[in-house]
């Protein structure tokens, strides 16, 4: 692995004082700019969003976490609610072709419609290049970028590591508690997480 | 976030906020429950088993699990995804779960992630404790309802609820010897506390803890299975360099760690199916040091 590559050099120079640095994917650190297509066919890059605060939902339809949020219908009242807000949801497919959640354009716009999804856009990443970019693990994960692109947010969904409905009721979403209080200017409580879920299956 | 309970006399780690439910609920102990001993789900089977046939004090139930081939449950930390099975318990009054003994895991490498679990077959030891004074009624149920994530490249849920009911009859007292060997032998490989004359430290540097654990003799293998969630990035290959006198591993951070913590907790199996909690303090590196690495 590259960082472990590192490890001599790193702790060469590392001083008295070694903050913890370099990691793509860190909150409070520029959000690592990505260009991806959606299902429309769409370009989307992450710098076009600027001014704006986004949030990043990697799925995988197959994967019985992700069927826990979407069949309680709470992802989908999360995007609803907070792209009413003027927030740009993207949702991320980093399965490869041929692994469970991967979809091709039309099949993605009947299954987000099917499931009366509403993020503002539905990034086709088979390649896995966007998931690795944040080193994202699972599915769900979940990331929030604010309007200056810096990430704010790197975790799970909830504090309910479970794929069973019924903690929806009492889980406490991490996502909601970073946009309400990033949006009303204040410091962000839980700004990580561990992400829960199935792990993504990237290509090889 | 995640609650830790450490049973140090035993040697018991749990993550108790994600890894299980201790509940005791005599009202619903229900003498001669018709609940199975055995139960499944896809790609996974699952028992209730106990190590003797006359419950009293020490004894273990056992949840014994057999795995498709492929296909893996989690411990504690279930590392990169998934989550640990998780079991809600059924005791007569004075009678409760103190916990799951979880035998060291496996590195399980799922399409370049990283999951800590179990194969094939493994039993997970549930020690019973007895209130003081408490009697044993003759005639009882203990119910386990059991739920577990299972996964290959795929991942699957699964449920049972389990029954086992004291005395037991004719055919379970015939298998209680298999069942204590087994609940021994996962009992065997639940690590232990480390020695006191070893030492561990970590030296933080940029997206690396450098650790170090000095065992008092080289150690050619190391695994590091860390206890606390989000410390370290469980995919990313672990560096091991034998010490004279113990081992280094280089550990890269998590991404979700924003702050160093004050100690490193994990699991150290070493060869020989030794396996031993280990606490490295952390430390600002302020040295420079040359890491030999092994090839991994």
């Amino acid at each position: 692995m590259k960082k472990t590559m590192f490890v001599a050099a790193a702790l060469a120079i590392a001083a008295a004082a070694a903050p913890i640095t370099t990691h793509a994917s860190r909150v409070g650190a520029p959000a690592p700019d990505f260009k991806g297509t959606d299902s429309k066919g769409q370009v989307r890059n992450l710098s076009d969003f600027k001014g704006k605060w986004v949030v990043l939902e990697w799925h995988n339809e197959g994967c019985p976490y992700v069927r826990k949020h979407y069949g309680g219908n709470n992802m989908q009242k999360l995007q609803q609610e907070w792209t009413a807000k003027g927030v740009v949801w993207l949702t991320v497919l980093s399965s490869a072709d041929g692994q469970q959640g991967y979809m091709e354009p039309a099949q993605a716009n009947a299954y987000f419609a099917q499931k009366h999804a509403a993020p503002t856009a539905i990034l086709l990443d088979p390649s896995g290049e966007i998931g690795r970019l944040y080193d994202a693990k699972t599915t769900p994960h979940m990331f929030v970028i604010n309007p200056d692109g810096v990430l704010v947010y790197n975790g799970a969904i909830d504090d309910k590591p479970t794929s069973d409905q019924a903690d929806l009721a009492t889980a406490s979403n991490y996502v909601s508690t970073a946009l309400t209080q990033g949006m009303a200017g204040k410091a962000i409580t839980t700004a990580t997480s561990r992400p829960y879920g199935c792990g993504i299956k990237y290509a090889k | 976030m995640t609650l830790n309970v450490c049973l140090r006399a035993a040697g018991v780690c749990a993550a108790a906020a994600a890894a299980l439910l201790l509940t005791s609920n005599p009202a619903g102990a229900q003498p001669g429950g018709s609940g199975s001993r055995k139960g499944q789900g896809p790609h996974v089977r699952v028992e209730l088993i106990a190590d003797r046939v006359t419950p009293g004090p020490g004894m273990r139930l056992g949840l014994k699990f057999d795995l498709d081939p492929e296909w893996h449950i989690y411990w504690q930390n279930p590392g990169d995804s998934g989550g640990p099975p998780q079991a809600a318990w059924t005791f007569p009054p004075g009678m409760m779960a103190a916990g799951i003994e979880w035998p060291a895991p496996e590195r399980i490498d799922i399409g370049g992630l990283v999951n800590y679990g179990y194969h094939d077959t493994v039993v997970l030891p549930v020690a019973v404790a007895l209130a003081a004074g408490a009697r044993i009624p003759q005639e009882f149920t203990i119910g386990a309802s059991v739920r577990w994530m299972a996964c290959a490249s795929l991942c699957v849920p699964g449920k049972a609820d389990l029954a086992l009911t004291f005395p037991l009859n004719a055919a379970e007292r015939g298998q209680v010897d298999g069942w204590k060997a087994a609940v021994d032998a996962a009992r065997s490989q639940v690590p232990k506390p480390a020695p006191a004359s070893w030492k561990a430290s970590a030296a933080s540097a940029g997206d690396t803890f450098v650790v170090d654990v000095v065992t008092g003799s080289r150690e050619a293998q190391a695994v590091f299975f860390p206890l606390e969630l989000s410390q370290v990035n469980d995919s990313a290959a672990q560096s091991v360099s034998p010490l004279s006198d113990g081992v280094r591993l280089a550990l890269s951070k998590s991404s979700q760690l924003t702050k160093d913590p004050e100690v490193l907790r994990g699991v150290l199996s070493l060869s020989g199916g030794r396996a031993f909690v280990v606490e490295a303090r952390v430390r600002q590196s302020r040295r420079q040091k040359t890491i030999h690495r092994s090839p991994s």
